[in-house]
């Protein structure tokens, strides 16, 4: 349906793919939400749409045919700018496609003036907030002198562990939520409710829980420790082990804009708060996340082809979902002849098919890595999860990070580089 | 919700992941409808209406076999084939000095399937491509070694021959292709020692030159019909995998090539699997001489076939 819409739209060629179609970033961040806009707008939210609907949608695209014409021209202003001033930092189209939109909305005409503003906003517009500038930050004595002792402060005002752990109707709504149960009131929102995650994350610190950290690999240690400000190197460990540099560095790094950042002097006390909290996180709809993302995490059962894959069904939709990923994988994997025995033993520690091997026998300690960092970021940008299909969204793209991730390996240990050693 | 898993593919199978599953089409007959299968119908929505047409997808919707696909994009359509076969030709084609094969240059075929993948952006739902990790271009073949070098010190050949290996055991890029990459030596020695040589044919462009980290080093399962076993560990020796040790029983071995790391494929290597890898080289074959090809060679093909 979309397609057809758009096919009626002309010079909107920099949006569009090589079959008339919009770009899949297109329909992602420019159609759907703010085009489309299916949350105000239900009718056009289904797969397959009603007539209604598809009169509907045809009709939001239509009558944003002006604005999307302006966008793809700004679209195209931006990549000459950009291709000018040899920019080449992340994907052009997640860049600027809804930059391009907001511009093409405020109704500026594309001229290459404002698109090398824009550009040197959108790439330049640090200020202050580089990883140098963090070190230098933490290098100076005084601050440091002043930080460490917040962190005091944080560490030893924590919400411990004293006390119960989760109520006792917690594991039951965890698991609704995995199974996608509608009911009222929502799962999700009650688990918040009762701060499940605050709870969950607490009992973290104690060496008797089950699984403990240790084994669900955010930590080396029997339990966090208190984290140290800095160490003076960036070497990401376990993510409760990490210093306060190494995760505002994280931070930095993984920021598309950092112009939209607290101040540098303030991520770090902030930082320093969040890693003395519950999951070294301080929303508690991102708390609750862990707490969910633990259980699928726990099930979840990688690439075991033969006997194993039936040892019975997945506990919950969510975990069968990612399951099903995994099968897929599994099957494009042979289709590539990039195979892997799941017991592929004998290897010495420093065989990359060891290391392979030995995260799919814990296949939750990257998975949970993974959330963690994600759940971390939004929490930096203070992006909750509220919705059940936002929870979901994030729960399975680290899902399909991880196996992305198992694939790039499993093809770099097993390709034959030719190049002749020098 | 999608119908059966499917069988594991094989050396025949050119597979695409799409958003919501994959699909399969067989390159021995790439003019038929690909094989679906989908975990996910709802993310494949997205795309079914190009591929299969307006009316498949709505039966899909219902939970209904998609049925017969009538593309709403024709030229989605081929270049979809023309990816999967890329990938398959990334994974499966059967270079081989033996058999007049060429290998493809991984960074050709690596800038080509990256072009299709944005032109199937529809189908892959806005996710990153595959990526590829390529060697250098193969080097101009140099193929000098005879069969059984390794026991060629002067002893009496009891008995010898050659076989090919099952493609499904190794990663690309190890092995030769060829149905007689494989050649063996039984010989008694002056010392009325008996040994087991053996040399398989190195993949195109590999060489003694290349360093092949351990995990990556074959190995030879040597049986015999009185119940004997022997796995013998390969090395390169010039463009060779090779190996001896001493037979592990009486009669004609049978030789079978593989990579420890590497899974049992789910069906034996049988007289089926060789007639299937040789119509995989009659294919190759055919695409170089430029026959009529369903699927457009590839500028990978076509430069290999200009340095056949």
């Amino acid at each position: 349906m979309i397609h057809e819409a758009w096919q009626r739209l002309d010079g909107v060629a920099a949006l569009s793919g090589a079959h008339g179609g919009p770009l899949s970033r297109t329909v992602k961040l420019i159609l759907d939400p703010l085009v489309i806009r299916p949350l105000q707008h239900p009718l056009c939210a289904p797969t397959v749409l009603t007539p209604d609907g598809a009169v509907l949608l045809t009709s939001l695209i239509l009558a944003s045919g002006d604005v999307l014409r302006a966008t793809a021209r700004w679209f195209e202003v931006l990549k000459k700018e950009r291709r000018r001033l040899r920019i080449t930092d992340g994907h052009p189209q997640d860049r600027y496609f809804q930059r391009c939109f907001e511009l093409a909305t405020g109704g500026t005409a594309p001229e290459p003036a404002t698109a090398e503003r824009v550009l040197r906003e959108l790439h330049g517009a640090t200020e202050g907030r580089t990883t140098g500038a963090l070190k230098d930050h933490l290098a100076d004595p005084a601050t440091a002198a002043r930080l460490r002792a917040r962190l005091d402060t944080a560490w030893s005002g924590r919400e411990t562990a004293a006390g119960a752990g989760p109520a006792p109707g917690v594991p039951g709504l965890i698991t609704a939520v995995l199974d996608g149960a509608r009911a009222e009131p929502d799962p999700l929102a009650e688990l918040a409710r009762l701060r499940a995650g605050t709870a969950t994350g607490r009992t973290l610190a104690d060496p008797e829980r089950v699984p403990p950290a240790r084994r669900l690999g955010l930590t080396g240690r029997p339990v966090p420790g208190k984290p140290r400000l800095t160490d003076g190197s960036v070497s990401f460990g376990p993510p409760l082990d990490r210093t306060v540099h190494e995760r505002v560095f994280t931070t930095l790094r993984s920021s598309t804009d950092r112009s939209v950042l607290p101040p540098l002097p303030r991520l770090v006390t902030e930082e320093i708060d969040r890693s003395c909290a519950p999951w070294g996180l301080t929303d508690e709809t991102l708390r609750v996340a862990a707490a969910i993302g633990e259980q699928l995490a726990l099930g979840l059962r990688p690439l075991t082809a033969g006997p194993e894959a039936t040892a019975g069904p997945a506990p919950t939709a969510a975990q069968r979902a990612v399951e099903a990923r995994w099968r897929r994988e599994a099957y494009v994997l042979r289709a590539r002849r990039l195979l892997l025995r799941p017991d592929a033993a004998g290897a010495p520690p420093d065989d990359p098919l060891h290391r392979i091997a030995d995260e799919l026998r814990r296949p939750w300690q990257g998975y949970l890595r993974r959330l963690w960092a994600r759940l971390h970021g939004r929490d930096v940008r203070r992006a909750p999860v509220t919705a059940p299909e936002e929870l979901w969204d994030l729960l399975d793209g680290v899902a399909r990070s991880v196996i992305l991730d198992h694939r790039a390996r499993v093809r770099q240990a097993l390709t034959v580089r030719t190049a002749v050693e020098a | 919700m999608s119908g059966p898993a499917p069988r594991e593919p094989g050396p025949a199978d050119a597979v695409l992941e799409v958003a919501g599953g994959h699909l399969t089409w067989n390159v021995l007959d790439p003019a038929a409808d690909p094989v679906p299968f989908l975990d996910d119908p709802a993310a494949a929505q997205g795309w079914l209406w190009a591929l299969w047409g307006e009316a498949a997808a709505l039966r899909a919707a219902a939970g209904a076999p998609l049925g017969p696909a009538v593309p709403a994009l024709p030229g989605l359509a081929d270049a979809a084939r023309r990816l999967a076969w890329a990938h398959w030709a990334a994974h499966w084609w059967p270079a081989s000095v033996l058999d007049a094969i060429p290998a493809l240059d991984g960074r050709v075929l690596a800038g080509e399937i990256a072009e299709l993948a944005a032109e199937c952006d529809l189908l892959l739902g806005g996710e990153e491509p595959e990526p590829l990790v390529t060697g250098e271009p193969p080097a101009p073949p140099g193929y000098a070694l005879a069969a059984g070098e390794a026991a060629d010190a002067g002893g009496l050949v009891l008995a010898s021959g050659t076989a090919g290996t099952d493609w499904r055991r190794c990663p690309p890029g190890l092995l030769d292709a060829s149905e007689e990459a494989v050649s063996w030596e039984i010989t008694r020695l002056p010392a009325r020692a008996t040994v087991l040589a053996l040399a398989v044919v190195a993949a195109p462009g590999l060489t003694d030159r290349t360093r092949v980290p351990e995990h990556l080093r074959p190995r030879a399962r040597v049986t015999t019909a009185d119940g004997g076993l022997a796995e013998i560990p390969l090395r390169l020796t010039d463009d060779s995998w090779t190996g001896s040790a001493p037979p592990p029983g009486a009669g004609r071995p049978d030789i079978t090539v593989h990579l420890p790391a590497f899974p049992e494929p789910p069906t034996p290597d049988d007289a089926e699997q060789r007639r299937l890898r040789q119509r995989i080289r009659a294919l190759a074959h055919a695409r170089l001489a430029g026959s009529g090809p369903v699927i457009a060679p590839l500028r990978a093909e076509t430069e290999a076939a200009r340095d056949r």
